[in-house]
């Protein structure tokens, strides 16, 4: 299974929580959904129609931290909408704005994996990595965060089953990983989250997974049913 | 000519004693990362910058099919100024129109609500959040105004704000010719744009922007479909300077762009041109190349 991979960084991110609309909080990394949309950039899928090329799970990835997260608050005078014609036009002496409170990701940066049913796209996106090329800005989560990437190579990756602890270095999806057992005498700051993993091209949400990460950007000791492992980055990572 | 080619721009200017972005929630603070003591100016205070000056100084106010869409609607003696509501029936829920008249729409991008229904516009420009390149200090001022508090009280009340000794400012920004097509973006609407970055700049004389210099321009644009280098902001710096939260003003430091000039160097057969404006007073590390164009407006 031919795996490729890259790194991506920025200032700031914003995956947001969908349910907090008013005090818009972020995820600690970006989501399956928000990777389909990282993909789409690269290979200039428009924004109406990006999510058609990302069904059935054609696409799969592994993400990994590669820095420990961090967040901070940044407070922005948004339009209120209640108020204004048109989403813009602001009349005089009238309250326009709202405060709302941003959270970010500060300084974020991932790791990527990506493989794909559709081996032309894929090795479409392995040349734009390479190049150092994207179609649309390449953002994380919103488009103020704009990031940069770095193309790492791409890989074979073997499929393992294991009865003993190995070190996992990606985020851990919990639901294809039943018989998962956590090595808790091992130091790491492990966290628990549910994120959205599939949406439909209307982007109507179709299924979301929950996760286990290591905040301090360190690998994770445990039992998995089943990983990948890519030798020539020694790497042992879980696809979703 | 719609834009085409892919290309990135740096911005730096400087602001002394005043505050170049307040934190709304925060007693309208100049926003500082805690952490670090770098202050930080939102991608939106830029673009509000550059939307009021083309709306007050380049036509774009409503009038011959130039137009700005995020914007204060001034409602003074009903004299060729219109409230919301009548602004809104302009466009005729048509978004062509919209983007055919607004520029800022047309740069920034924007949601254009229709009946029951709204489009989406991605920006092909896009800007990071500014940082400062140096640590700051934050100062409280307190001082009394002019004003009593309310009619018939003897005292005049006090009034308290926070400002900036000095920040050196820098931005970051893509344009992006693939976006571009959506919002029929020009390349006359990105002269418009560097224009209303310097000047606009120059330009906002509110009390607590005052004395704010554009110091340092530049605009890269790639040949070659889809490439950028990236991160530009994080490749210039100030040098030769003794306590950086001692600097005051722009001749206390040096700006130094040889770490970009060795990143075009690097990237020559992917560049067609750099473009760059600079401020008289800014001192330079490293000699500006002598392929380098200066931007006129």
């Amino acid at each position: 299974m031919k795996i490729v991979v890259f790194e991506v960084w920025g200032d700031y991110a914003h995956f947001r929580i969908p349910y907090t609309t008013s005090s818009p909080l972020t995820f600690p990394i970006p989501t399956k959904t928000a990777l389909y949309g990282i993909i789409g950039a690269f290979l200039g899928y428009p924004k109406y129609a990006y999510l058609d090329n990302f069904q059935n799970k054609s696409w799969q990835f592994a993400v990994s931290l590669k820095r420990p997260i961090s967040k901070t608050y940044i407070p922005e005078n948004f339009i209120n909408t209640k108020v204004v014609k048109m989403f813009a036009r602001m009349p005089k002496h009238e309250s326009c704005r709202t405060q709302i409170n941003l959270e970010f990701l500060k300084s974020p940066k991932f790791r990527i994996y990506v493989t794909s049913v559709y081996q032309e796209e894929l090795n479409k996106l392995e040349n734009m990595l390479k190049e150092h090329k994207s179609m649309y800005n390449i953002v994380l989560g919103i488009s103020e965060c704009l990031a940069n990437f770095e193309y790492i190579g791409s890989f074979d990756g073997k499929n393992y089953t294991s009865n003993n602890f190995v070190e996992i270095n990606s985020i851990i999806p919990l639901d294809s990983n039943d018989n998962l057992k956590l090595d808790l005498s091992w130091e790491q700051k492990l966290v628990k989250i549910h994120l959205p993993t599939e949406m439909k091209p209307d982007r109507e949400l179709i299924e979301t997974k929950n996760f286990i990460l290591e905040k301090e950007a360190k690998s994770i000791r445990a039992i998995v049913s089943k990983y990948t492992f890519i030798e020539n980055l020694n790497e042992n990572i879980i696809l979703f | 000519m719609l834009v085409e080619k892919r290309s990135e721009l740096l911005f730096c200017y400087d602001i002394a004693d005043a505050n170049p972005n307040g934190d709304p929630m925060d007693e309208n603070k100049p926003r500082i990362d805690e952490e670090t003591k770098i202050n930080i100016v939102t991608d939106v205070r830029l673009k509000r910058t550059i939307r009021d000056y083309l709306f007050e100084y380049k036509g774009y106010n409503g009038q011959n099919g130039k137009d700005i869409f995020v914007r204060e609607i001034f409602i003074e003696d009903s004299k060729g100024i219109q409230d919301g509501k009548e602004r809104a029936k302009d466009y005729n829920n048509d978004p062509k129109k919209v983007i055919n008249e607004c520029i800022d729409i047309r740069l920034f991008g924007g949601v254009i609500p229709l009946n029951k229904d709204s489009i989406t516009y991605t920006g092909p420009v896009q800007f990071k959040m500014g940082r400062s390149l140096h640590k700051v200090e934050l100062k409280h001022i307190k001082g009394t105004g002019a004003f009593a508090s309310k009619a018939g009280a003897k005292q005049q009340t006090f009034r308290e704000e926070y400002i900036l000794p000095y920040s050196f400012i820098c931005f970051y920004g893509i344009i992006n010719e693939t976006a571009a097509k959506y919002t029929q973006l020009a390349e006359e609407d990105i002269k418009e744009l560097f224009e209303a970055i310097w000047n606009g700049t120059k330009n906002l004389i509110s009390r607590s922007k005052i004395g704010q210099m554009p110091r340092f321009l530049l605009k890269v644009t790639y040949k070659e479909k889809g490439f950028f280098i990236g991160d530009l902001d994080k490749k210039v710096a100030i040098s030769d300077f003794e306590n950086e939260f001692k600097i005051r003003s722009v001749k206390d430091f040096k700006f130094d762009i040889s770490q970009l000039i060795n990143v075009f160097d690097s990237n020559k057969d992917k560049i067609e041109k750099v473009e760059y404006l600079i401020d008289e007073n800014l001192k330079i590390n490293g000699a500006i190349p002598s392929d380098w164009v200066k931007l006129s407006f």
